[in-house]
């Protein structure tokens, strides 16, 4: 059987996220349809494509040129796909044929090839190409020196855009408007590019966006999947932008210009897979400009199937192993993959941005990426697609009608901003007119003017969603059986309940940071083990970059947001022969709607909501760990100002102080004295006024230990993974190492012994996860999460079974499975976290109990010291070995 | 405010908003998949004598412009649409499409679940339909029926008395001539001005049909009218708006008063009276100011039948004192309005 590689994109970071691990499954599961034999090459161990059941060969291997080269040395795949993981999986095959290895053993780039990826990265040669297909591009020069760079402005003037090429989600690239800022900016970006060559460019900052998703095959038919257009205008970057499609404002003239645009470049591209194209259109003359193409699967391509239902990670990968879009079957309709999706709803999407995270980041949005995922949501009327979506933020304040009072909003509105949306609800409270936001913001007064009409009617919305309907590809056209659905207002509900035994579990939404892509493996683990035990299961979830949703993972999905009320209509839609609910995957946005729904008499599979509130009130952890008698630090909980005096006066500094009920360490500080206490806890007493605040002595210099288990209740089975970070900086932010090569033998026992005395305790059913700290030989609990924790695909990893896969059989009845604890890893695993700084200008590096990283790596050896090394790049290409899963 | 009811010929009922010509409209139901170029595709002669449903839920977006149209009429009978917008802001749009459909007298409907309407023709193909498309609250049935120039009968009469006819019976005018009056007729449209100009020395509001709260015209007389001392008598539709001039409130009954036995009650007198009735609205009693006081109550439901002034010559009735047909028990008002002359 012929051998396919397929590169992956490695750790998420801004920029690049779960839409790569969502393109990459598709991919391989598209290899294996066909009859190939396919190998992934990640790092990234918290995703789906690095499964066995996904892949057939899995390497979680770093990713470079000198593994790479050794994987297909010893596989010999006969070609490589390198369009579904992103622009680090471009590049690296760019590398790879551009140092001979794909020659040397004879690996054939299937799809499109890497003289079109290199027209799509090298702009001065993509710009040649448009000029000889007569497309119009933005007048611009690609320069090698600072000295050229000015010359070239003193002929176009400015504002002029400077961008990097080869890098990822526009690092090194910006806006300047005047010659100093320019050089100062030159020097930098002409340093960070791969090619020390930046692009300077024409700006056309404040027109429309749009977007054209295209698939061509070798044989040159050509489909449009999607057009979207950006709310926001040029000048901030799409995955900046809230999104909508399809677009809006086109008349049927200006959607076929761009038609024929996108169709003509990607066959001047000889692109064979999915492409790109996006464009900029002067509103008010009609002039357009290609902005860029983008060769390869994209966060955009990932909303685009999520949009339309058409799965285009499946199909491009068809048609790079030769066959073409009409001999494809489109699974929905069981009609031909030739087809252009016909919508009957709108989508819209939201970027989410750590900005409550890091109050100290500079907000302001532009070209390069800082948002960390995106919520997706869909309806039959913008309001309601729009209204969907902003609960899908699940923010703290009600942004359409907002009370705060701001003096003038004007220049606010000027400026892109993570707010840039509550700036227009409140410009339209101050009645700014429709004419005069739009002047301000750039954004088409038909956006405006219809969030002019939701701050009329957004709290009837809710109330009048009460159907659902299908997302089938076709408006109704053909017969469908996609198991994707959305609510609205209707007559007909398409959604009839399914019948047979049921499970609903609840997803982890946007990807944050703290919340990440770990959660969505869970999720699709779980549906794995319930369709085994015949169980349907039901995803609700929202993020559009994500396996989870896919609708061919679950027997049914609902993107809906995640709130109270939309999961509780789901129930209702779905109540008979549901079994109950499965929030353990979903992270603290799970757990924290378990608690609602238990309360509406919902039944919660797993660990019930009376242990979640014992492990997650603090009050009744430490009478819980007194009656056990394990230790935990000194705390006390500060409910009002007056407990500040009365109850802190035992406490010994440094201290930990958070609000309780966060995620990944939000709000949380080490404290060295009673005046930075008094500061802190003011600021803190104004974001998180509902929620007490918790103040725990901080074990300084303590080693920090995570413990996973999983749990019928009755026996327990643990998991230690040693920090190799001192306790006080988050252990999401801490390298760990798997199994345990510190600690001595008693400790371990004695950290066994302690969890399966409080999983007992708080009967945790399914994962769980305790932090210990361990100082001068005693050890202390730290916290008790009742919930499966961000290591668990690493662990699953390290131990070659699947822990979500476990956890649900437990959830569902049965008893631990003692086998199970008889798996032992054959290597030793290193969990390194990857950060994003880069792209977080303003954002503090030092490390701390507020988490940072957005992923992680796992390096594999036979022994900690080579794991180590891996991790690091500390290794001679003579001295790696690979160690296939 | 627009309504429209689509029926399908398999009896299936949708009810929506409605817009573009008010009327009732025949075709063939069919639907269109694409999700731009409606103003192309409802200037294409392909789709003359259908119902034309967009299955793109937003119709409208981008105004319509004479640039996009494939012929210069429009050819279905009628369109479908979940959401019409009229808001565009296209740089070749000059206006919106409901104004465009208006002006062909093409009926629309919206606000229903199109994709429902789809599911049914893909499972049974595309049939007959019929669409309605009607506006009744706040129409204004009146100007067009009152009579369009000014008209005076029995010229010899004594007093004169001006008649202001929103749809005026003609046993109205019967009862005046019989008290020896003179009558003018004026329309409905006519103005205060015109009417205390021809110095009259009583004035009558006629009885007419539909919504009064639809004649802001005839009220904004009235007011004028109101501040004068000359003796006004409104009757049924006359009565309703001269209750909206001080300031007062009617409303919609569920179904109405129509018929010849309708018993009320004089409140002073304590007399009861078999009235002739036909009304669909009423006046809402306690928005009545304390100027008034009633005069006569329905005695099946309590509804206000008539109120008088307490200082001025000012009084009316919410049945038909003419008769014609039914009883002529209340014609003894006409006697009493022509003492207050």
């Amino acid at each position: 059987m012929k051998k396919v590689l397929i590169i992956g994109s490695g750790p998420i970071v801004i920029g690049q996220a779960a839409e790569f691990d969502y393109s990459g499954t598709q991919a391989l599961l598209a290899l294996r349809e066909e009859g190939y034999q396919s190998i992934i090459v990640n790092s990234n161990p918290a995703t789906i494509q690095t499964d066995r059941q996904v892949a057939d060969i899995v390497y979680i291997e770093p990713l470079t040129i000198p593994v790479l080269e050794q994987i297909i040395a010893i596989e010999k795949p006969a070609g490589l796909i390198a369009t579904v993981g992103g622009q680090t999986a471009l590049n690296l095959a760019t590398q790879l044929d551009k140092q001979g290895v794909l020659k040397k053993y004879q690996v054939k780039v299937l799809g499109t090839d890497i003289k079109a990826i290199s027209f799509g990265e090298d702009r001065g040669r993509f710009k040649q190409l448009m000029e000889q297909i007569k497309e119009p591009v933005l007048p611009s020069q690609a320069i090698p020196s600072i000295e050229e760079g000015l010359a070239f402005v003193q002929k176009i003037g400015f504002p002029i855009i400077y961008r990097c090429a080869y890098t990822l989600g526009g690092l090194g690239s910006g806006y300047a408007t005047n010659l100093t800022e320019l050089k100062k900016k030159l020097s930098t970006s002409l340093l960070l590019s791969p090619t020390k060559q930046v692009l300077l460019e024409k700006s056309v900052l404040g027109w429309g966006e749009f977007e054209y998703e295209v698939i061509r095959d070798a044989a040159g038919n050509k489909i449009i999947v999607c057009n979207m257009e950006n709310v926001d205008p040029m000048g901030v970057h799409t995955g900046e932008s809230i999104v909508v499609a399809p677009a809006q404002t086109l008349s049927d003239d200006d959607h076929q210009v761009f038609r024929n645009s996108a169709l003509k470049i990607v066959e001047a591209l000889n692109i064979v897979g999915s492409c790109n194209v996006q464009f900029a259109l002067n509103y008010h003359t009609g002039q357009y400009f290609v902005i860029e193409v983008n060769p390869r699967l994209s966060r955009s391509s990932a909303l685009a199937s999520k949009a339309t239902g058409y799965p285009i990670a499946r199909v491009a990968t068809k048609i790079a192993l030769g066959k073409t879009l009409p001999e494809i079957t489109n699974n929905i309709t069981g009609k031909t993959a030739f087809f252009e999706p016909a919508l009957d709803y709108i989508v819209v999407k939201i970027p989410c941005w750590p900005s409550d995270k890091f109050p100290e980041m500079d907000l302001g949005i532009g070209i390069t990426m800082k948002s960390t995922g995106e919520v997706m949501s869909i309806g039959r009327n913008f309001g309601e697609a729009m209204y969907k979506a902003v609960k899908s933020l699940d923010l703290k304040e009600n942004i359409f009608e907002n009370k705060e009072k701001i003096r003038d909003i004007r220049p606010v509105l000027k400026k892109s901003t993570t707010s840039r949306l509550k700036h227009i609800f409140q410009a339209i409270q101050q009645e700014l007119s429709i004419k005069e936001i739009s002047n301000l913001t750039h954004i088409n007064p038909w956006f405006i003017s219809k969030l002019n009409n939701l701050t009329h009617n957004y709290d009837q919305i809710e109330k009048s969603l009460n159907n659902y309907k299908m997302v089938d590809t076709c408006a109704g056209e053909f017969e469908a059986k996609t198991p994707y659905y959305y609510s609205t207002q209707g007559e007909e509900n398409e959604a009839t309940p399914l019948t047979g035994p049921k499970v609903i579990i609840i997803g982890a939404g946007p990807i944050s940071i703290g919340q990440g892509i770990e959660f969505d493996y869970m999720t699709v683990h779980a549906v794995k083990a319930l369709k085994e035990k015949g169980i349907q299961t039901i995803i609700i979830n929202n993020n559009p970059e994500t396996v989870s949703t896919d609708y061919s993972i679950s027997d049914r999905l609902y993107l809906e947001p995640l709130t109270f009320n939309f999961v509780k209509k789901v129930i209702e839609n779905e109540q008979n022969n549901l079994l109950g609910i499965i929030a353990q995957f979903g992270g603290q946005t799970a757990i924290n709607l378990a608690k609602q729904l238990e309360e509406s008499k919902v039944k919660i599979l797993g660990t019930s909501s009376a242990s979640i509130e014992l492990a997650e009130n603090r009050e009744l952890t430490g009478k819980m760990m007194k009656k056990l008698g394990i230790k935990m630090p000194k705390w006390k909980i500060i409910y009002s100002k007056q407990d500040i005096q009365n109850k802190l006066k035992t406490l010994a500094y440094p201290l930990l102080v958070r609000p309780s009920f966060v995620l990944g360490g939000e709000g949380m500080k080490i404290i060295q004295n009673k005046k930075q206490l008094y500061g802190y806890l003011e600021k803190l007493s104004a974001f998180y006024f509902n929620n007490p605040i918790l103040i725990d002595e901080f074990l300084a210099n303590a080693i920090e230990v995570d413990v996973d288990f999983i749990s019928d209740g009755e026996n327990t089975i643990s998991y230690i993974l040693e920090q190799l970070e001192p306790a006080g900086i988050h252990s999401g932010d801490s390298r760990c190492v798997y199994p345990p090569q510190n600690l001595s033998r008693s400790i371990q026992e004695k950290l066994i012994f302690m969890t399966n005395k409080i999983s007992e305790a708080f009967q945790i059913i399914g994962l769980g996860n305790i932090q210990y700290a361990i100082k001068n030989n005693l050890i202390y609990v730290l916290e008790i999460n009742p919930r499966a924790s961000r290591t668990i695909p690493f662990l699953s990893k390290c131990l070659g079974i699947s822990l979500p896969e476990f956890a649900t059989k437990i959830i569902l009845g049965e008893k631990l499975d003692h086998n199970v604890s008889k798996v032992v890893p054959n290597h030793v695993a290193v969990k390194t976290p990857i950060f994003s700084f880069d792209k977080l200008p303003g954002v503090s590096t030092k490390l701390g109990p507020l988490m940072k990283s957005t992923g992680e790596t796992m390096s594999i050896g036979k022994n900690f010291q080579e794991a180590l090394d891996k991790s690091t790049g500390r290794i001679s290409r003579q001295n790696m070995h690979l160690y296939p899963i | 405010m627009k309504k429209a009811i689509l029926i399908l010929n398999n009896n299936q009922i949708y009810r929506g908003k409605g817009f573009g010509a008010t009327g009732c409209f025949f075709g063939e139901l069919v639907f269109n998949t694409a999700m731009t170029g409606y103003m192309e595709a409802i200037t294409d002669p392909s789709y003359a004598g259908q119902i034309l449903t967009f299955t793109y839920p937003l119709i409208g977006n981008y105004g319509i412009s004479r640039k996009w149209g494939e012929s210069p009429k429009i050819y279905p009978v009628a369109i479908v649409v979940s959401e019409l917008n009229n808001d565009h802001y296209h740089r070749d749009a000059h206006d919106s499409l409901e104004n465009l459909l208006a002006a062909h007298h093409i009926g629309g409907i919206a606000g229903i679940d199109t994709r429902s309407i789809v599911n049914f023709l893909r499972n049974h193909g595309c049939i007959p339909a019929v669409l309605s498309v009607y506006e009744q609250e706040g129409r204004d049935f009146v100007k067009a029926i009152s009579t369009q120039k000014k008209i005076i009968i029995n010229e010899k009469g004594g007093n004169t008395v001006a008649l202001i006819d929103y749809g005026a019976k003609e046993s109205i005018v019967q009862e005046l001539i019989k008290e020896n009056l003179k009558v003018v007729i004026y329309p409905s449209t006519v103005k205060a001005k015109e009417i205390l100009s021809d110095n009259p020395q009583g004035i009558i509001l006629s009885n007419g049909p539909g919504d009064p709260v639809a004649l802001p015209y005839a009220i904004s007389t009235i007011r004028a009218l109101l501040k004068t001392t000359i003796p006004i008598f409104g009757i049924c539709l006359g009565h309703q708006l001269m209750a909206l001039a001080d300031g007062g409130e009617t409303y919609k009954l569920k179904f109405g008063h129509r018929g010849l036995n309708h018993p009320v009650l004089d409140i002073k007198s304590q007399k009861a009276f078999f009235t002739s009735q036909n009304h669909g609205y009423a006046v809402k009693a306690e928005s009545l100011s304390k100027n008034w006081e009633t005069l006569f109550i329905n005695i099946n439901d309590g509804t206000v039948e008539g109120f008088i002034h307490r200082n001025k010559p000012f009084f009316s009735v919410q049945f038909h004192p003419e008769a014609n047909p039914g009883p002529h028990d209340t014609t003894f008002l006409f006697k009493q309005f022509k003492a207050l002359l």
